[in-house]
Parts: C-alpha cells; sequence; structure tokens
C-alpha cells in the first residue's frame, strides 16, 4: 500500500485540483490541461527512449499527424471527436512503425539526428499541403461534444484528458511488466544477449517505435481539440525537446515520472516568472541598471538553473525524490 | 550420435582468418570443450554458432537441419541456449525478470495482450506458470534467494550462476557456455565444474564450452576439440588430447619440445 501511495495521493489531488481552483485561476486549468497531455506523450516517449533504448528528438511529428489526423476525420469525413481519437493514434503508430525501419540501422547519437531530421520535415511537409493543414493560416479544429456536454470549456475537457491519461498509463504500466516491456528493456540492455533470448531487434525495435507515436497521436488529436487552433509550425522542434526534457528530469524508464516531468515542466516558467515579477517590484536593484536589466529576464535564467540542478542532483529524475525522502525517513527508524 | 556438425567452417575478418577450415562435431548428450590460446578462434565459433557471424565458407548442422540460415534470435527456437564470456545480464531487470527473458520465446501472447496483461487471465496465467519454472530453476542452482536483486548487487560469481539459470530456464537441447569459470577461484572452479555435470544430468542437455582453465576442461569434458591459429590441431577424450604433441607446442612453445628433442 505504501508503494502506491504516492501514485494515489496524485491521483486524488489531480481529481480535484480544478474544482478548488477559483474562477481567477482558470488559466491555470489550461496550462494543466496542456501538462497532462504532454505526461501522455512522455509516457509514449518513454516507452521507446527510457525502457527500449531508442532515442527520438523529433517526438512533436507524430504529435502532427494525430493533430491532423483527427481533424482532417472530422472536417472532411464526418467522424466525431470520439471516433477520430484511436484513428489519430493507430495513424500516427503507423507512421512511427514505418519510421522503425530506418531506425533500426541506426543507434545513438545517429539515431538522434535522424529522429530530429524527421521532426523538422514534417511540419515542412504539412505546411505544404494546405488544403488539409491551411499552411501558415492553420486550421480550427472543432470541441469535441458527447451526450449533450460541450467539451469547449477547459474543466470538463480536463477530465477528458485525466481519462485519458489515466487509461494509457494504464496500458503502460501493464506493458511494461509484459514479455514485450521486458524485451524493450532487454534490448536496451545487451541487444546481444537479447538476440540470444529469442528477442527479434527488427520487431521489437519497429513495435516500440509504432507504440510511442501512438501515444503521441493521441496526445496529437486531444492537444488540436482542446486548443481549437492547429498549424503545422506548433509541432516543431521545440516540442520535441520539450518532450526529451520531460522524460529525462522526471525520470527515465518511469510512467510517473513521464507525468511528474509534464507537469513540472509546464508549471516550472510560470513559477519562475512569479519570482522573477517579485525581484522586480520590490526595487531591490533600482541603484544597477546592469543588475535591473538581469532580472528583466530572470525567470529564463532561474528556470534554466532549476533544470540543471535537478539534473546533477537527481539524476534518476524527480521520481527519485519520493525514494529519497523515503529512504532519509527509514534511516532514522521511522517505518 | 553428434547433435551439432560444422564442416569446413572458415571465418575471415578482412585479410584475417578467424576460423579456418574447421571440422567439429559434439555428441548427444556429452560435455564438450573447445579450447585453444588466446586469439585460437573459440569465441569465434561460437559467434557463428549464435549466428552473430557469418561464415565464408562451410556448413553447420544442429540434429540435421542447417543452422546457418538462422537469425541470431532464431537459434534459441532450435533449443540452443548460451552464455557470455563477460556476463551479459539485463541491468535493469531483476534475477527473476532475467530468467523470464529467458523464456521469451516460450510466450504465446502478443502485443495487444501485453498492454493488458495484468488484467487478461490468461496472460496471469501464462505468468505465473513461467515464474514458477523459473524459481525451480533458479532453486536448482541454489540462488532463489537472489531472486528479486538486481544483477550489479551481486557477486560475480553468482552473477554467473544466473546466467547459466538463464539459459537452463529456456530448456536446451545444446547449452553453449563461454569461459564459464572466467575470473572464478579455484573452489568456484571446482563447484562450476559439478554444477556443469549435474546440469547436464538433470536437464538432459548436450554442453559445448570454450575455457582457458585446463582442470575445469580436463575434469568435466569427455571430448576435447584443441584449435590454434584457427585450426582444429587435436581431437579426442582429455587423455588423449593431453598427450597429442601439437597440444603440448601450442600450450607450452617450441622451448618445450626442443627440450624434449
Amino acid at each position: 500500500m505504501v508503494k502506491k501511495l504516492p501514485a494515489l495521493v496524485g491521483l486524488a489531488v489531480l481529481l480535484v485540483l480544478p474544482q478548488v481552483l477559483g474562477a481567477e485561476y482558470s488559466w491555470l486549468v489550461l496550462l494543466l490541461n496542456r501538462a497532462l497531455i504532454f505526461a501522455i506523450m512522455a509516457i509514449g516517449l518513454n516507452l521507446l527512449t527510457g525502457f527500449a533504448g531508442q532515442i527520438s528528438i523529433g517526438h512533436a511529428a507524430f504529435m502532427a499527424v494525430g493533430a491532423f489526423t483527427s481533424y482532417g476525420l472530422g472536417k472532411f469525413v464526418g467522424i466525431p471527436f470520439w471516433g477520430a481519437l484511436p484513428i489519430a493514434g493507430l495513424a500516427a503508430g503507423l507512421v512511427g512503425y514505418a519510421l522503425g525501419f530506418p531506425a533500426l540501422r541506426l543507434s545513438g547519437h545517429y539515431l538522434a539526428i535522424a529522429t530530429l531530421g524527421f521532426g523538422v520535415a514534417v511540419p515542412q511537409v504539412l505546411n505544404l499541403w494546405e488544403s488539409l493543414t491551411g499552411g501558415w493560416t492553420g486550421v480550427k479544429p472543432a470541441a469535441p461534444y458527447l451526450l449533450g456536454i460541450s467539451f469547449r470549456e477547459d474543466r470538463p475537457f480536463y477530465y477528458l484528458i485525466l481519462i485519458a491519461l489515466f487509461i494509457m498509463a494504464g496500458l503502460a504500466v501493464n506493458l511494461i511488466k509484459s514479455r514485450t516491456g521486458r524485451a524493450f528493456i532487454a534490448l536496451r540492455d545487451s541487444e546481444v544477449a537479447a538476440q540470444a533470448m529469442g528477442i527479434s531487434l527488427t520487431k521489437y525495435k519497429t513495435q516500440a517505435f509504432a507504440l510511442s507515436a501512438f501515444y503521441a497521436g493521441i496526445g496529437g488529436s486531444l492537444y488540436a481539440h482542446m486548443i481549437n487552433y492547429i498549424s503545422p509550425h506548433d509541432f516543431g522542434s521545440g516540442i520535441s525537446m520539450e518532450l526529451f526534457t520531460i522524460i529525462c528530469l522526471g525520470g527515465l524508464a518511469s510512467v510517473n515520472g513521464s507525468i511528474v516531468g509534464a507537469i513540472f515542466m509546464s508549471f516550472l516558467p510560470k513559477l519562475t516568472e512569479r519570482i522573477s515579477l517579485v525581484i522586480q517590484k520590490s526595487g531591490a536593484f533600482e541603484h544597477s541598471h546592469f543588475l535591473q536589466n538581469v532580472f528583466k529576464n530572470f525567470n529564463q535564467v532561474l528556470t534554466g538553473i532549476i533544470l540543471i540542478l535537478v539534473v546533477l542532483y537527481l539524476p534518476m529524475g524527480l521520481v527519485d525524490l519520493w525514494r529519497k525522502t523515503k529512504n532519509l525517513f527509514t534511516a532514522k527508524g521511522v517505518k | 550420435m553428434a547433435i551439432l556438425e560444422l564442416k569446413g567452417v572458415t571465418v575471415r575478418f578482412g585479410g584475417l582468418v578467424a576460423v579456418n577450415a574447421l571440422d567439429l562435431s559434439v555428441e548427444q548428450g556429452s560435455i564438450h570443450g573447445l579450447i585453444g590460446p588466446n586469439g585460437a578462434g573459440k569465441s569465434t565459433v561460437f559467434n557463428v554458432l549464435s549466428r552473430y557471424y557469418d561464415p565464408a565458407e562451410g556448413t553447420a548442422t544442429f540434429e540435421g537441419k542447417d543452422l546457418l540460415g538462422a537469425q541470431p534470435h532464431d537459434v534459441i527456437n532450435r533449443g540452443i541456449a548460451r552464455t557470455f564470456q563477460n556476463v551479459e545480464l539485463f541491468k535493469g531487470l531483476s534475477v527473476m525478470d532475467n530468467l523470464m527473458v529467458g523464456q521469451h520465446h516460450n510466450f504465446r501472447y502478443g502485443l495487444l495482450p501485453a498492454l493488458l496483461s495484468r488484467i487478461l487471465p490468461s496472460v496471469k496465467r501464462e505468468e505465473a506458470e513461467k515464474r514458477a519454472k523459473a524459481l525451480e530453476v533458479l532453486e536448482f542452482l541454489g540462488i532463489a534467494a537472489y531472486k528479486d536483486a538486481f544483477p550489479a548487487f551481486l557477486p560475480y560469481g553468482i552473477q554467473k550462476r544466473v546466467e547459466f539459470a538463464r539459459a537452463l530456464v529456456s530448456q536446451p537441447k545444446l547449452i553453449l557456455l563461454d569461459e564459464p569459470a572466467a575470473g572464478m577461484n579455484e573452489q568456484e572452479t571446482h563447484d562450476l565444474a559439478q554444477l556443469i555435470r549435474i546440469m547436464r544430468d538433470k536437464y538432459k542437455t548436450t554442453v559445448l564450452l570454450v575455457e582457458h582453465d585446463m582442470s575445469l576442461v580436463m575434469s568435466i569434458c569427455e571430448h576435447i576439440t584443441v584449435m590454434e591459429f584457427g585450426r582444429k590441431i587435436a581431437d579426442g577424450t582429455p587423455a588423449e588430447v593431453q598427450n597429442n604433441p601439437a597440444v603440448i607446442k601450442a600450450y607450452l612453445g617450441e622451448e618445450e619440445e626442443a627440450a624434449n628433442a
């Protein structure tokens, strides 16, 4: 039970959070929605990078495939969001599966470059496909509507994302504890030994890419119908790098870490912005023009510093904080 | 009856001939040693059998069927398992899960059931079966106490045993041991010799081992093949091999020969 405590507390907090936030904090709900969508995609990326050991820094491309598939199905085929969501995941999964084959020949830094290239190319291609994506202008995916409930507002949409996150995290946890999850870890730790155990590198690497892209596709579809305005350039390298940072900060090869990392990375810039505002307002640096200028951009500096501190002192990720705190107490004899 | 048969196997790396027209025949149910000085090509032979290397010439058959057409991940389906010279355990998996990977090819369920592994009764049953099997092998090797430990925290000797267990759990017809005694002291080597013999008897398997430690090879092998510079220089029982002049020369050098002359 103690083992499950942090997950249960986390779930309880997530369930009531939008309700306790007052109207003046509504903007926080939107931020939270984005964070949880990123958590879903981070879980997918973690399956690929953390568990199967295959790097991808072009993951936003799969998100874009999911987003525009979902939009296109609604707009041109008339499939509502509920049907389009899983198809968007499958479409991205299929693209991921295809990318898995050239990726088989590459590893480490070379795979990083190849996925980066893929991540840069996809938005460019989508940008030219104006009939679907609207090019530079972008398109407006509609808000979902089911059983008389409109998901136009952030709060109902929040619960929709939470259910999706719960399902996707559950599937990932199941997968990790299965033969496929063990095969991913095995090929990450020793390709030679994994093959000797009957694990086909082709089969499991492409499966890892497909699964991971499936998660990104689901995330992309949710994102498109939440934000209600997308253009190909919303899915650039910045998003890919953010996802990669999330899993490294939160914890590689950890589902909980992916969620914690996504929430942390979404709220950190807001937090540092507040801190730097307070410092500026205090007028402490009025005597020095130079320091005033420094503290104008203090939020970005502080964000950077915190990121560096986390990777320095928590190389296993933010999830390790829980274990470390627990050890601190058990070491003092408190069980 | 020979379970494994190599004929004229030649492996070249660029200009270097690592294995030169090697014939090797391993009897079913035997403990067969493949020995030779450093660089003789022993590990290369193992890597051909594991299908990591393709020989330039020659054939290899296992139970009468061609082995060279198999992919590396198919080899275990034929009934060949192996251990590695420098222990290759999966460090991110517990000892138990390492043995679960050892049974990977015996699982029936695929990707979709895997996503619901903790819900579907059929998957849970299969997992439980395989876990029980793994525990049985761990108990046989006397390392069941370490089942939940991660390999990196275990002493080297135990790690080697875990690797043994991982190979055994697949119930192989042939088990390839790549320098099982490397890094072990005299007592550990002695225990290992016992273990290999008991393992062969209990699991009715055939053992082919590459080894430097002569005492181990001489004490447990029923048949020995000696290699030097990629060539086979002797083949026979431990007694025959021990007295073979070519073998003495390979191991002790020219001076010994001069002194004898």
